[in-house]
């Protein structure tokens, strides 16, 4: 049972930008590698908002979405939007070597020092014979509604229904008079924001350093697949199936490991079930 | 000044063969392999444990390196090659970083994160430092021709052909009768065969590796080599790697202008430098330095009168 | 026509003897090159930067004071990447284009390993840090100098420590590197010298990832009174938290490296109790003061750049010793370092105080801001005095001092 809250909090941590990944998956139909290096920006924009210039945590976490959103719709306009068309490998490569050139502007930026917030460190709260460690509850609760909100956002609203009518037939959707660019924008947008959430949960949880993009990038993307592309919800489950699976691996295999399950999970799923768990059957080239 | 510039040659030599067998795989079969860091380290692996724990001579390990990789190949083929581009790619990163894992974690078998260190050497005889670099460079540069000739004879092949046309679009040459998945196969297989055997001269070459060694931004580098060079053109592809090796080491003389900037920010300048040019090239150029040679057909000319008078 | 040849003659054989001509006046004036190789990327990227930054400083300094017999240094700096082949090339274009007389700062020690056979060969004399067993081994013609205890002797050094605080059951958790890597076998050994054992099996991990939960949960349900954390700032860190939030309530011990401002400004007041051991403990010291300063930092009660004062030590070191052989041949510069390291002598803790005395003609012995820079015939640290720091609100207070056994 334990073992089951410990997966949820990395879980928290991976959703927002498991549900991004598949956001940009399902809109652009490519895999951006560069999740890893944009919710590393995320970190680091909540850090500097929140230690250098001693704002409190939610304002650095409000600060870090905004800076990813920008990043993204950036990225977005400079590098793959002139780019769209292209085969998935070659913008697959292309985000690889953004996700490269973000970490290294981190790097010349900040230094390679290890950073944290200004955070009290705090016991657990016991119960049950259980630990939840109090910034656990906190991150699954602010990953819960946010996943939660991004979801009904997709399901109920026109702009979501707008978003994924956009996904599904871009041509069609601009032929029965959808805002096609200003669709892809907002998508990109709550995309960007995600990343960010997930940035700053992870400053709360790990050591920030530009080394993050490699550490956050696979499990995110395991997550988003094993959910099953196109499906935000499936995104989130796929977190918490990737949480689940690292701890069990650590607990009962072997630590060293742990950075192995991502991987092996992608390779499985891929071959046994591509398509995920929620995700609908796309013909890829 | 000499030995310096054999030490970068003897690299260079090594990134020539690792950018043809990617090519091979990418430029003439379209198969996104990110797992080339794997195979280099596992024939650079495999060759130090024949030689060292099995004192097998140098040729031994090549062997041995080159039987690993092709294996390894084969195995992940079968597994994945079905896979769309960016999946195959996300799935042999998975490949290459599990490998290095295993690298650092079996220590019995691998010397874990302290190395793996090799005595042997490609060289018939001591003959003394500098002697030993010449031949080892001389044994490299025979591998990386051998290697290009024979890309180049695939390359120009019908053989070439039937994988242009399966990279381009699979439907067609199954039509024709062709097995896809056979010729992908092979791709694959003889690309990661030849990059295990570029893994063997390179421990043999710099007697200590560690999994550090293998890392992803060393894939990087072979995929710039590959893109920058011109996917498809073999001699591109030297070309490239040339280019990306002289960029990476000519950086370092430049350090003395940018004494504004401490030494890490330098350091990370060149990856940005790397990164942000493998993004323009693909812009702006995706053909690379060398396009790939077209081979348009000889359309006879048509004899039609004239219609005016 | 005959004039024209005999001009000619006489013009090109001037021509061809001025370089050396011009070589032979300059000599007395031309620079000096020495090479600073640290990892500014990879596994070693947090504790490079400081010591380029003191190998700077220093020169920076003695430039201005007139030099090294004078002669102005010139510092050649590359980034060593914490990897093997990347610090080869580098060393190669210090050794072969730049033709520097040492190469100093490698930290990590397959780095150091990986350029010996270049440096050997061109008698390139070696100064760095590293921890590795495997250092001491070869013959390395003396030109090689390391300011840092071996992997034994930190083991030795604080399963003692522990032992004087009670602590005879520990579990071990590091990470898998070349630095942890024979760390848990060696300190299991060294705890049961002292009459302890070790809780349980030695637990690696992997450096960089996404969550250490696991990791830090399985190490609470070993029970363990005490554990002993071999790690690096950058994963101690978060593993320290997971232990924190998990409750555990034993005493953690750490290498000082990886507990300095920026852990403890990472970890807040939860790092209040951490016991972590260090080589000769340079707080307080003048000498490390002097560095201190040198770099821009006030001293805080803290141990600070624990590295950056090692890197200091290297190009001090470096800087007497040519200045005592008055050569800038390699194998000569190594012999007179290790004289004015160990002395006797009068003690000395900058280059301009070693330097005014050794051109008095007296003998000297440098006494270093990270140790007491005393060497073993290969090239090791003599001395392994360690010493126990507690952290009690944002400094380290110092406990206990130990001599460490551990055959070098």
């Amino acid at each position: 049972m334990q073992m089951f809250i410990n997966a949820l909090a990395t879980a928290a941590i991976l959703a927002p930008a498991a549900v991004a990944f598949t956001l940009i998956f399902t809109l652009f139909r490519y895999a951006n590698f560069a999740a890893g290096g944009f919710v590393t920006v995320g970190a680091f924009a909540a850090w500097t908002l929140n230690a250098p210039l001693g704002l409190p945590l939610w304002a650095g976490g409000v600060g870090a979405m905004g800076v990813c959103a920008g990043a993204v719709a950036l990225s977005d306009r400079v590098v793959f939007r002139p780019l769209r068309g292209r085969s998935g490998g070659t913008l697959l490569l292309v985000s690889i070597a953004l996700s490269f050139v973000i970490e290294n502007i981190i790097r010349f930026g900040f230094g390679a020092q290890v950073k944290g917030f200004d955070l009290p460190l705090t016991g657990p709260l016991v119960f049950a014979g259980l630990r939840v460690p109090k910034e656990t509850l906190f991150v699954i609760a602010v990953s819960l509604v946010a996943t939660l909100a991004v979801g009904a956002l997709l399901s109920f609203t026109p702009i979501g229904r707008a978003l994924r009518a956009v996904a599904d037939n871009p041509s069609l959707a601009n032929v029965r008079g959808l805002p096609v660019p200003g669709v892809e924008a907002f998508g990109v947008i709550v995309a960007g924001a995600l990343f960010g959430l997930s940035g700053t949960l992870v400053g709360v949880d790990l050591a920030i350093d530009p080394n993050l993009n490699w550490a956050i990038a696979i499990p995110v993307i395991a997550a988003a697949i094993v959910g099953g592309l196109g499906s935000p919800l499936g995104a989130a489950i796929g977190a918490v199936v990737i949480g689940l699976a690292e701890e069990l691996t650590a607990a009962h295999f072997t630590p060293t490991y742990k950075g192995a399950v991502g991987f092996v999970v992608i390779a499985l799923v891929l071959l046994l079930r591509p398509q995920g768990l929620l995700g609908i059957k796309v013909d890829r080239k | 000044m000499d030995a310096y510039l054999v030490a970068i040659l003897t690299i260079a030599g090594i990134y020539v063969i690792l950018a043809l067998a990617l090519n091979l795989q990418f430029g003439l079969t379209g198969l996104v392999n990110f797992g080339v860091v794997g195979f280099f380290g596992l024939g650079a692996y495999a060759s130090g444990i024949a030689t060292e724990s099995f004192h097998a001579p140098f040729i031994g390990g090549l062997a041995v390196a080159m039987a690993t990789g092709a294996l390894a190949g084969a195995a992940l083929a079968l597994l994945c090659l079905r896979l769309s581009g960016d999946f195959l790619a996300i799935v042999t990163l998975g490949f290459a970083e599990t490998v290095r894992l295993i690298f650092n974690n079996e220590d019995w078998l691998t010397g874990g994160p302290k190395g793996l260190l090799i005595m042997t050497r490609p060289v018939l005889a001591d003959f003394g430092r500098t002697a030993n670099a010449w031949m080892v460079l001389g044994v490299v540069l025979t591998g990386a021709v051998l290697t290009l000739a024979l890309m180049l004879r695939l390359a120009g092949t019908p053989y070439g052909r039937v994988l242009r046309a399966i990279r381009e679009d699979e439907l067609v040459p199954a039509t024709l009768g062709k097995n896809v998945f056979v010729y992908r196969l092979q791709s694959f297989v003889i690309g990661s065969m030849l990059m295990a055997a570029a893994g063997s001269l390179y421990a043999h070459y710099v007697q200590t590796i560690t999994p550090d060694n293998f890392t992803t931004p060393v894939a990087i580098l072979v995929w710039m080599s590959v893109i920058v060079g011109g996917p498809g053109n073999m001699l591109g592809a030297v070309v490239g790697a040339l280019a990306v090796v002289t960029i990476y080491e000519g950086s370092r003389f430049l350090t003395p202008w940018l004494g504004f900037l401490d030494a890490e920010q330098v350091s990370a300048l060149r990856f940005i430098v790397i990164g942000t040019a493998l993004i323009l090239v693909i812009r702006f150029r995706p053909e690379g330095l060398l396009p790939e040679p077209r081979h348009t057909p000889v359309v006879p000319a048509t004899r039609r009168p004239a219609l005016k008078g | 026509m005959d004039l024209t040849r005999r001009l000619f003659l006489t013009g090109s054989t001037l021509t061809v003897a001025a370089p050396a001509l011009l070589r032979y006046g300059l000599a007395q004036s031309e620079p000096i090159k020495v090479g600073s190789l640290v990892p500014l990327s990879g596994g070693g990227g947090p504790y490079g930067p400081e010591k380029a930054q003191a190998h700077k400083a220093v020169v920076e300094l003695v430039n201005k004071q007139g030099g090294v017999l004078g002669r102005q240094i010139v510092l050649v700096s590359e980034n060593s990447e914490t990897n093997p082949e990347a610090a080869v090339r580098a060393a190669r274009k210090m050794i072969d284009a730049d033709r520097v007389c040492a190469i100093l700062g490698t930290w990590a020690s397959s780095e150091t390993l990986g350029i010996m056979p270049l440096c050997q060969e061109a008698n390139v004399v070696q100064i760095f840090t590293g921890s590795s067993d495997t250092l001491p081994n070869g013959d390395k013609k003396g030109l090689c100098y390391n300011l840092q205890p071996l992997n034994k002797a930190w083991c030795v050094a604080l399963a003692d420590l522990a032992a004087k605080r009670g602590e005879l059951k520990i579990a071990f958790a590091g990470p898998k590197n070349d630095f942890a890597a024979s760390m848990g076998d060696s300190f299991s050994k060294a705890l049961e010298k002292v009459g302890g054992k070790i809780v349980g099996e030695p637990l690696y991990y992997n450096p960089n990832q996404v969550s250490y939960r696991a990791e830090a949960e399985r190490l609470i349900n070993t029970g363990a009174p005490a554990l002993f954390l071999a790690g690096y700032v950058t994963d101690l860190t978060p593993v320290y938290r997971e232990l924190v939030r998990g409750g555990y309530k034993g005493k953690v011990f750490a290498l000082s490296f990886a507990v300095g401002p920026q852990f403890k400004q990472a970890v807040g007041t939860a790092a209040d109790g951490i016991l972590h051991g260090s080589p000769v403990p340079p707080v307080g010291k003048d000498t490390y003061d002097a560095y201190l300063s040198l770099v821009g930092l006030k001293p805080n009660g803290q141990v600070q750049n624990p590295y950056g004062c090692a890197a200091y030590d290297e190009m001090n070191l470096l800087l007497l010793g040519i200045a005592s052989a008055r050569s800038t041949e390699g194998p000569k510069i190594a012999e007179h370092i290790m004289k004015v390291a160990n002395g006797p002598g009068e003690r000395v803790t900058t280059f301009a105080q070693g330097a005014k005395l050794l051109a008095e003609g007296k003998s000297i012995n440098y006494d270093g801001a990270s140790s007491s820079a005393d060497f073993l015939p290969n090239g090791m640290l003599k001395s392994r005095d360690f010493a126990l720091y507690e952290i009690q609100g944002d400094k380290d207070v110092l406990l206990t001092t130990t001599t460490s056994e551990a055959e070098q």
